[in-house]
């Protein structure tokens, strides 16, 4: 008796897996799309954060170690890098304009890239550098750091950017997340 | 008869108990609110700047007292909600706004983290409720950052079902789940398995999140090879069933926001969600031929444009509302598009704008409208028509070509009966020549599929002298230099190589020194 229960049991989790994957896969074939990109195509990827604390023991700043993927769909050339404010002035470091200097570029498939004295870089179609930044952070606070890198290609002046955020001694966000739900409070207005 | 007695009883009292669990109980108290959500406005620049407050729409309402779901209901158009808690004991509670609806029995749309846990907004707690009290929330506001995100991804996809339902009478009955977190990972929005995987910060890029839920929609209803893999907006040189899956994702994503009477409903806009103004990543609108324009069909630019075109008019809430393109005379209902993808489209090998082209116009949909289809799509050099020299598929009706004549524009594209769906086409010329004189024969300026195949007959029209398919391993024109063996008649044919489409615009030329 108990064993045919389990065989009803484990047929109705069949059937229910059955109706979930009807419910969540297509029929028809599943080709893979995705969004397009432009001429310039900048990624921003983390790849270290030192933080600097205060005599009381609270963060007081720190340097984010970050990667920039640069792709370019048709050649670019003179492509400068800047690191800014989400409000578009320049990035701060002790109360001035961040010079982040020339930007040592290389190419993904190691090989050298074709870098200027002034820190620009030129790329073929579909050619890929990187370059690592070091950026430094004041505060506690979650920094949004914004690159742009504009140049120019064939049919006149390229520009992109991308942010990444870096949480620096505060959550990222004031999400709650539990098995069941990412929880935010919503704020009541009148 | 008396010993009947309790048998009746023990079958009377369990359906008594039966009838009243059946009745729907006393609602203590009645939970009522709003729940709005933060939209960031954009244009081709990124962020307007100007943040907006909107309706959570048809979104999962939950009444929960220490965590425990004590009464569920649904936000209607408004993002209102009323719900009957039936409850009688003092306690704590909160009302939550889910990114699900379970709760509206037609709708199948969910937004979920890189965990696959769904979103909540989440009010604050009441203590000690009187169960005997109703309680108005008031207007509760999920903020840009604090979950805003999340619900305009959910109303994206609100909106698309009830665009299907436009077109098809229905809601999808699929289940779509967009998955997106701030810090997943992710850099590039896609696609699979039922699933739009968003890019992290593509909360509010409202084109994108469409572009994704139209690849959705149409591997369910329609069909596509799309090849996949990275894909650029100024790439002319794209594989034909790629520009016309992308393509169509664009144009249907964003017919989304034309049907709905959003204001700059052509733009597509991609941005790093950066706080202020700005910040697009790069952007392109449909009403503009000139950025990333690219002729033929090899360009998904191209193709979300022309089908745009089909469908936009004046009254079209665009960057320029109240004018429209000289070369677009069409504003049709966007029904006429959609019988297309999910009738002629579905049966297509491999599809592309050749199979939305052939199957505008197959008996079974005969959307019609010929001369203003060639129009829009002639703009954009995407040439699906017979050139003048047709027929010459045959020998008897090929026309002269004589060397040093200049070039012909040509067209792969055989339309015997006039109703504008094609057929494969053979071009045939009569080349009368000198005996010991040599002749280059080429083909040049391939648009479109045209991967042409070059031939020189014999005066009999059946054996070949001289042929070539490629010529170069990268270059699908043709080139042929050959020695004419004696003064005569030969022929010339041009057939198009084995590919992936039929159709296409060339041009062909005959030099001798």
């Amino acid at each position: 008796m108990r064993r045919k229960q389990e065989r009803q049991g484990t047929a109705f989790s069949l059937l229910l897996l059955g109706v979930v994957f009807a419910m969540t896969i297509p029929c028809a074939s599943p080709a893979l799309g995705s969004e397009p990109l432009g001429d310039l195509d900048l990624r921003l990827t983390l790849v270290g954060l030192e933080t600097t604390t205060a005599s009381d023991g609270s963060v007081a700043g720190g340097v984010a170690r970050i990667e920039a993927t640069l792709e370019a769909a048709a050649p670019a050339r003179e492509a400068r890098l800047r690191v800014l404010r989400p409000d578009g002035t320049a990035w701060l470091a002790g109360g001035r304009p961040f010079d982040p200097g020339p930007t040592a570029w290389t190419r993904a498939d190691g090989g050298e890239a074709l870098v200027a004295a002034d820190g620009s870089v030129a790329l073929g179609a579909r050619e890929t550098v990187r370059a690592v930044l070091e950026i430094p952070l004041e505060g506690a606070a979650v920094h949004e750091i914004v690159v742009e890198v504009a140049g120019r290609g064939a049919r006149g002046s390229l520009r992109t950017e991308n942010v990444l955020r870096v949480a620096l001694g505060v959550p990222e966000t004031d999400a709650e997340e539990d098995d069941e739900y990412v929880s935010f409070p919503v704020e009541v207005r009148p | 008869m008396r010993s009947g007695r309790p048998a009746r009883l023990l079958t009377v009292v369990p359906l008594l108990i039966l009838a009243f669990a059946a009745l729907p109980a006393r609602a203590n108290w009645v939970a009522t609110g709003t729940f709005l959500y933060e939209d960031r406005e954009q244009d081709l620049s990124g962020f307007t700047g100007v943040i907006s407050q909107k309706p959570v729409r048809f979104a999962d309402v939950e009444i929960v007292s220490n965590k425990k779901v004590i009464a569920k209901g649904s936000t209607d158009a408004l993002g209102a909600f009323s719900i009957a808690v039936v409850d009688s004991s003092v306690r704590s509670i909160q009302v939550r706004v889910l990114t699900t609806t379970g709760y509206t029995s037609d709708l199948f749309v969910r937004v979920v983290s890189g965990k696959s846990t769904a979103y909540a907004a989440l009010s604050s707690k009441i203590s000690n409720h009187d169960p005997t009290v109703n309680v108005n929330f008031g207007t509760m506001v999920v903020e840009v950052g604090g979950g805003g995100e999340a619900f305009n991804i959910f109303d994206q996809g609100v909106y698309g079902a009830d665009y299907v339902k436009a077109l098809k009478g229905s809601r999808p009955s699929q289940l779509i789940t967009f998955r997106w977190a701030i810090d997943a990972g992710v850099t590039v929005s896609y696609t699979s398995l039922g699933i739009c995987y968003l890019r992290d910060t593509a909360g509010y890029d409202d084109g994108p999140i469409l572009h994704e839920w139209a690849h959705y929609v149409m591997n369910y209803y329609s069909a596509a090879s799309n090849p996949g893999d990275v894909h650029y907006l100024s790439d002319c040189n794209q594989d034909i069933r790629l520009a016309f899956d992308e393509g169509r994702a664009t144009s249907f994503g964003l017919a989304v926001r034309r049907h709905f009477g959003m204001p700059g409903s052509n733009v597509y806009v991609r941005t790093d969600g950066a706080s202020g103004p700005g910040h697009a990543l790069n952007a392109y609108d449909l009403e503009t031929p000139s950025e990333y324009f690219c002729p033929g069909d090899t360009s998904e630019a191209s193709y979300s444009r022309a089908v745009w075109d089909v469908g936009d008019g004046p009254s079209t809430t665009d960057l320029t509302p109240g004018v429209d393109e000289d070369h677009d005379r069409l504003a049709l209902s966007d029904v006429e598009v959609w019988e297309v993808y999910t009738g002629p489209v579905t049966l297509a090998v491999n599809t592309s704008t050749e199979s939305f082209w052939d199957g505008w116009f197959d008996p079974a949909v005969a959307n019609g409208y010929l001369p203003e289809m060639r129009d829009v799509f002639g703009f954009y050099r995407i040439e699906f028509w017979p050139d003048g020299n047709e027929p010459n598929n045959t020998t008897a009706q090929a026309p002269l070509i004589t060397a040093n004549g200049g070039t012909w524009a040509l067209t792969y594209f055989y339309d015997p009966d006039g109703n504008g769906e094609g057929e494969p086409d053979a071009d045939l010329f009569r080349l009368e020549t000198v005996g010991g004189a040599s002749y280059t024969i080429q083909t040049l300026g391939l648009l479109s599929d045209a991967n042409t195949s070059l031939e020189v007959l014999d005066a009999d029209g059946v054996t070949v002298l001289a042929s070539n398919d490629d010529r170069a391993l990268d270059d699908p024109s043709s080139q042929i230099v050959w020695t004419a063996p004696r003064s005569d008649t030969f022929y010339v044919r041009s057939t198009h190589a084995p590919d992936y489409g039929i159709y296409g615009s060339y041009e062909l030329q005959v030099t001798s020194p």
